[in-house]
């Protein structure tokens, strides 16, 4: 029964419907290989007295034939969505006793169509890294090995390295994630596997733990771009909870994922693509997924999006200004954790809890982000920042005046070892160069598996595509697919 | 460049104490994250406006009324530290002396 795990969600789907296994028993199997590979540390909570209620659930409404779009379906949920009864740490210390009393809009629409909560996954702390090497829980490891260094454990990448961890070593059918400046789509780059961050406002932010509200936004892990097809029809829509939510019909997915790309007009920035600093085997990727697209059809242009230089440096303004603001509501007081504090004041209870219950890296962005806000540089930097992602959603607007959709690498490199790039923030920081420029536009994103590096591992290629039209990051993910399919996106030994 | 002493009056701001070690490896740190983030610098912006959302629709707007039932208990139920008990009792956030 172990080879079940490694259907993908459609497949299951089918066989469920056959009745060739049950939901119960595709479950066992999925708690089973968690508990083989607990070495990868991607779950911080596991859930198998639910899941396993869910699943029986899901076997009588196969067995009434009222079964719903992902019915008895295992999937993880990364710890940054609270789910009510259930631990909901975000990876820290400050909320590592914190269990809701509610359920987040996004892991309830997914239950609500069927499918099996197996546990909540790893995260570096409040969302913020890029190699999951910041979470109060430790360190996720990624199932893939380096060719050249089998010893060498890597990073899954950040900061939803549980949840991309989790898919790529069939631990779950799919995961839950959530991407602010590339948090899905590099690890799903790193471990090759397909990662959507759909539009700003699609999916609900209601019971996301916030980190850089203007940016943060759902997504998913999957192993084919029909299964991350599946997914997002069951995770997006308007939710009245959240403000920021569109009210516009999701449409059906599913059928972007035979579609030819023929005649479509695909935008490529040739100008980064010439920068230095790239390494050859991602550009080589990127000129194989350029022939993959011509030959299916696809007219390639070239276009410019002429401030993606600055979009880094305007993120890490925005982003840690957001979290500083967010992060301050942790006191102690209501819920979290609280520091032993007696005899102290009211102030230095703040200051002791604030101090022991967050991580480096959350204090590092919290002190940033209160810098950049302080009144002295509020204009230069914040302010700044901001006319800045102006400029670059101008030139994304511009070029999709031009184009049906953008393709950029993923990543900038292959995934690491665990304790490389850990020298200075600014190198971590660099990893989200390519993703930063689409959220700071708000705009869907696809990353799919594209190519494998020379040391044997998987490689992204980011198709991005204009406000709402996740219909079309599919279309040209699920072409980029069809023309990889030689290449196994597997991890050694699993 | 960010000094140690900048770096003490931010951590005052953001209620978060550091050694003076560091407070040193910080005042390096946050240094090279702003070189970086200088490049912003480079550009003239005087003329454009800022974009403090990618969603330009009207916010919405809703009744002011109680949509949700009382749920004073739930409020209290992620309490910690020695007077969560307390708390959960009296329901009441128990926090220290503020007024000497």
């Amino acid at each position: 029964m172990s080879e079940i795990i490694k259907y993908t969600i459609s497949q299951a789907v089918k066989a469920l419907k056959n009745k060739d296994f049950s939901s119960t028993e595709l479950t066992i199997a999925h708690l089973e290989q968690m508990n083989k590979h607990q070495g990868l540390n991607a779950y911080i909570t596991e859930t198998a007295d639910i899941a396993l209620k869910r699943a029986g659930i899901a076997d009588q409404n196969y067995h009434n034939n009222s079964q719903r779009l992902l019915e008895g379906i295992p999937i993880a949920v990364k710890d940054l969505f609270c789910t009510k009864g259930v631990l909901s740490s975000a990876g820290s210390k400050m909320l590592s006793n914190f269990i809701p009393n509610y359920e987040s809009t996004v892991s309830q629409k997914v239950q609500d169509h069927g499918a099996v909560m197996l546990g909540k996954t790893n995260m570096d702390e409040f969302a913020m890294g890029s190699a999951n090497i910041t979470s109060y829980f430790g360190n996720v490891i990624s199932p893939w090995r380096a060719a050249d260094c089998p010893e060498m454990p890597l990073v899954p990448g950040g900061s939803s390295g549980g949840s991309a961890s989790a898919v790529s070593a069939f631990l779950a059918m799919a995961a839950l994630g959530s991407d602010t400046g590339g948090s899905v789509r590099q690890p799903a780059s790193f471990t090759g596997l397909v990662g959507f961050k759909p539009t700003y406002g699609r999916c609900s932010r209601f019971g996301m733990i916030a980190f850089a509200s203007s940016l943060d936004q759902a997504g998913v892990f999957t192993r084919t771009v029909e299964d991350c097809a599946l997914m997002l029809e069951s995770m997006m829509g308007f939710d009245e909870k959240d403000s920021t939510s569109i009210d516009f019909d999701v449409p059906q997915l599913r059928t972007a994922c035979n579609a030819s790309v023929k005649n479509m007009k695909i935008g490529v920035p040739f100008d980064i693509m010439q920068q230095d600093g790239i390494q050859p085997e991602i550009i080589k990727m990127w000129q194989d997924t350029i022939d993959i697209l011509k030959n299916d059809g696809a007219e390639i242009i070239d276009i410019s999006i002429p401030h993606s230089k600055y979009a880094l440096a305007a993120y890490y303004v925005i982003a840690p200004a957001e979290a500083s603001s967010n992060l301050s509501r942790y006191d102690g007081i209501r819920y979290g954790f609280r520091a032993e504090t007696a005899g102290m004041s009211i102030d230095e209870m703040y200051t002791k809890t604030r101090s022991e219950g967050f991580g480096s890296e959350v204090k590092r962005r919290i002190m940033i982000g209160t810098y950049v806000l302080s009144s002295s540089f509020m204009d230069a930097y914040y302010l700044k920042a901001q006319k800045i992602r102006r400029l670059i959603s101008d030139d994304f607007r511009k070029a999709f005046l031009q184009v049906e959709a953008i393709i950029l690498p993923s990543t900038p490199s292959e995934a690491f070892g665990i304790n490389q790039k850990q020298d200075n923030p600014v190198t971590m920081y660099l990893n989200d160069l390519f993703t930063i420029p689409p959220s700071l536009a708000g705009l869907p994103c696809c990353s799919v598996p594209a190519g494998m590096s020379s040391n044997n591992l998987p490689l992204g290629m980011q198709v991005i595509s204009k406000e709402l039209d996740e219909y079309n990051s599919l279309r040209v993910a699920a072409t980029i697919e069809r023309g990889s399919k030689n290449i196994s996106f597997k991890p050694k030994g699993f | 460049m960010i000094t140690i002493e900048e770096v003490k009056k931010i951590s005052k701001l953001t209620k978060l104490d550091f050694s003076q070690e560091q407070m040193l490896n910080l005042a390096g740190e946050l240094t090279e994250i702003m070189n970086m983030i200088n490049i912003l610098n480079e550009l003239e912006c005087a003329e454009i406006e800022p974009l403090t959302s990618v969603c330009d629709r009207n916010q919405r707007l809703r009744q002011d009324g109680v949509l949700s039932n009382d749920i004073s208990g739930e409020l209290f139920t992620n309490l910690s530290g020695d007077k969560a008990e307390l708390a959960k009792e009296i329901k009441c956030f128990v926090v220290p002396k503020v007024v000497e």
